[in-house]
């Protein structure tokens, strides 16, 4: 009965993981010192406005927000792209959305992960 | 082409534009085909840009133009014939459809009256910028210009080519299969013949109508010009934005891999700290 219960926890809790990062299993946390990497694919159904505007915002530890507007040329992409250097220990959280030459933009996503001291040492934030 | 419109060629250009009769609604902007109710007037209307600016051209007989040109036009304006001094019109604009047009001539009316949309332009195809407007010589000469404008429904284009041996007017009634082999409307005895006019669009972005041109046209002389053109001033566009849905995220996620930009997605500097 307990081995029954831990193993539909263990279920749910993949299942959760499994739709919070979209297919993504493997948790990413980088830490301190690594490379911020997201991965994303975005469309434009309709064609109608032939680039896109791919936003991402970026809260850190700090409470410090950036905001990174990226043209992508294309009504839909996938791919994967550096953002930068982790520069603190704590808890980040990325959010992306994009919007078209019509001004409509899609739904925000949100990742968040907590970054740990294990890389090396950080350097002062710009 | 022309065999399907034999009725066009001896006509004026109302008579053509109910042979061209579209099945489609005309559309709620301003730029069309408008004619009066007994056929007397018929107006080649077409504005441009967000400053309201708009070109009429006005004829009876497919042989004899009056041009106006209005800097703007908020709701009425006056402006002498630019092919005639002596004469002017007055628009007054009382719905997107309709229009109080007066001419006068030596300070004697020559008409008065409404003129209504028959034709709604332009043509709209989703995702494919329009190529109505003003076109010129990519040399920057004046001439040949051509006023081009296209029809709803039937996908159907009309040519003014204006040029030093005049006007002349060319209907292409279904402009998508391409441009060739047009015998001016109208009842001169030698006609003028447009060979040919190819488009190519320069940019893939559909809000940007860079396009370029070939014109190849035969005018009544006998003179021939084969021309590199380009649309030089855009008519205002039907909203390209209608029927327009929301782009979509289909995922995001911070991953685990050093990656790199993929699919016209940009590589930020990995120098950047957070």
């Amino acid at each position: 009965m307990r081995f029954g219960l831990v193993m539909l926890l263990c279920a749910a809790l993949l299942t959760l993981s499994s739709t919070s990062r979209a297919g993504s299993l493997i948790p990413a946390t980088p830490d301190v010192g690594d490379l911020l990497v997201i991965a994303v694919s975005y469309d434009d159904p309709d064609g109608l406005s032939d680039v896109v505007t791919l936003n991402i915002t970026i809260e850190n530890p700090l409470g410090q927000v950036f905001q990174l507007p990226i043209d992508a040329p294309l009504p839909s992409g996938t791919g994967t792209i550096q953002l930068g250097t982790v520069g603190y220990e704590g808890l980040y959280c990325l959010y992306a959305w994009v919007e078209d030459q019509c001004g409509a933009s899609s739904d925000t996503l949100v990742d968040c992960f907590t970054s740990g001291s294990s890389g090396p040492p950080s350097a002062m934030p710009h | 082409m022309r065999n399907s419109l034999p009725c066009l060629k001896y006509v004026p250009l109302l008579v053509v534009s109910f042979c061209l009769m579209l099945a489609g609604a005309a559309h709620a902007r301003q730029d069309g085909i408008y004619k009066n109710s007994t056929g007397l007037q018929n107006a080649y209307i077409q504005t441009y840009d967000e400053d309201g600016s708009m070109v009429a051209i006005l004829t009876s007989d497919l042989f004899n133009y009056k041009v106006f040109v209005l800097g703007s036009w908020p709701s009425s304006a006056s402006v002498t014939d630019a092919l005639n001094s002596k004469r002017t019109a007055t628009f007054s604009r009382t719905s997107d459809k309709n229009i109080t047009l007066q001419l006068r001539l030596n300070g004697s009316t020559e008409f008065s009256g409404n003129i209504s949309k028959a034709f709604g332009a332009p043509d709209e195809v989703v995702g494919v910028p329009t190529k109505d407007g003003i076109w010129g010589p990519v040399s920057g000469g004046s001439f040949p210009k051509m006023y081009y404008q296209t029809y709803q429904s039937t996908h159907s284009a009309l040519h003014l080519v204006q040029d030093t041996p005049g006007i002349f007017a060319f209907i292409d009634d279904n402009y998508e299969n391409g441009t060739e082999n047009l015998e001016e409307l109208g009842g001169r005895q030698k006609k003028a013949y447009i060979y040919s006019f190819e488009t190519y669009l320069q940019t893939k972005a559909a809000s940007e109508r860079n396009y370029t041109g070939y014109l190849d046209i035969r005018y009544p002389d006998g003179t021939r010009k084969q021309v590199n053109m380009e649309l030089k001033i855009p008519a205002i566009p039907i909203d390209e934005c209608a029927g327009n849905r929301n782009p979509t995220v289909d995922y995001f996620y911070v991953d685990n891999l050093s990656g790199y930009a993929e699919d016209g997605l940009k590589k930020l500097s990995k120098d950047t700290l957070y």
